[in-house]
């Protein structure tokens, strides 16, 4: 175990023994690591901060259930995850995206896929980002998650195994079917778009 | 070739490229929450343990008496033979003197 590792698992054993300044420090170290996930994640119409602290809350509730075979993080990421997922699935409501709900920079995206071969210029990575985002809004929970671990956080099917506690042929059968839906749906912007 | 599966992965890429802004460390007042929802489930895990420890005094109480009972039944059963002895002694001085 490396120092930060080291250092990680004695605030675990401290916070545990009910060391609050130990606590306090945990929460400091954790929450970088659960805002970039719960930001990645994000369901629509919920708070970031509500949702990292509802995460930090489980994570701190469930300490005694930590037991240090994997790293702090790894465990903290599954809960994370988890707790995303979970907020997803409430969602009733998941609206398809129309071409008429495209902003201007993201129609210039489309247009510049049905044109071009070469990659997107950098300009239009945000416009990009959010289309991809509000075309995930469509999506169910599990689809939305590995697409989001597999294609825009880059994350490994091994990586993907650890974080969501899935199979691997689970993982591969779940991104396909994803993939599928995304590029239909991406295929009717393409259609709407022609029209 | 520009087919649907390059396009989809050209915008993948593309939106992977955007580096998110950093994260604002946690309010102080969500970071109360969360120490103190962590201090109401360690109270609630003593309690839950206290709780534990009492349940298994009761058993053992319980224990310890179903034995003594079977212990003594024996006794309990016994029909006592002169437990009137005494008493037919009193009537008889009481009455015939």
């Amino acid at each position: 175990m490396d120092e930060s590792g080291t250092q990680v698992a004695e605030l675990v054993t401290r916070t545990r023994a009910g060391d609050e300044t130990a606590g306090r420090a945990l929460v400091e170290h954790l929450t970088p690591l659960v805002g970039r996930i719960v930001r990645a994640h994000l369901p629509r119409r919920t708070s970031e901060e509500d949702l990292v602290q509802s995460v930090l809350i489980k994570v701190f509730t469930r300490l005694d259930q930590y037991r240090g075979a994997v790293p702090l993080e790894h465990w903290v990421a599954r809960i994370s995850v988890n707790t995303c997922r979970h907020e997803f699935a409430r969602e009733a409501h998941r609206p398809e995206l129309r071409h008429a709900d495209l902003s201007e920079e993201q129609c210039a995206v489309l247009e510049n896929l049905a044109d071009q071969e070469a990659d997107l210029p950098a300009d239009q990575g945000l416009a990009s980002r959010e289309l991809v985002e509000a075309m995930l809004e469509a999506l169910r929970p599990e689809d939305r998650l590995v697409i989001t671990l597999l294609h825009l956080e880059g994350r490994s099917v091994e990586e993907i195994k650890a974080i969501t506690g899935w199979s691997g042929p689970l993982v591969k059968v779940r991104a396909f079917r994803a993939r599928r839906k995304m590029k239909h749906h991406l295929a009717q912007l393409m259609k709407e778009r022609a029209t | 070739m520009n087919t649907p599966d390059r396009q989809l992965d050209r915008l993948f890429r593309a939106a992977a490229r955007v580096s998110q802004p950093a994260v604002s460390p946690l309010t102080y007042p969500a970071e109360m929450r969360v120490l103190a929802a962590w201090r109401r489930s360690r109270a609630d895990g003593l309690q839950a343990g206290l709780g534990v420890w009492l349940r298994a005094g009761f058993a053992g109480a319980v224990l310890v008496a179903a034995v003594a009972l079977v212990v003594s039944w024996s006794e309990i059963r016994t029909p006592a033979g002169d437990e009137f002895a005494v008493a037919d002694a009193t009537l008889y001085v009481a009455v015939a003197p």
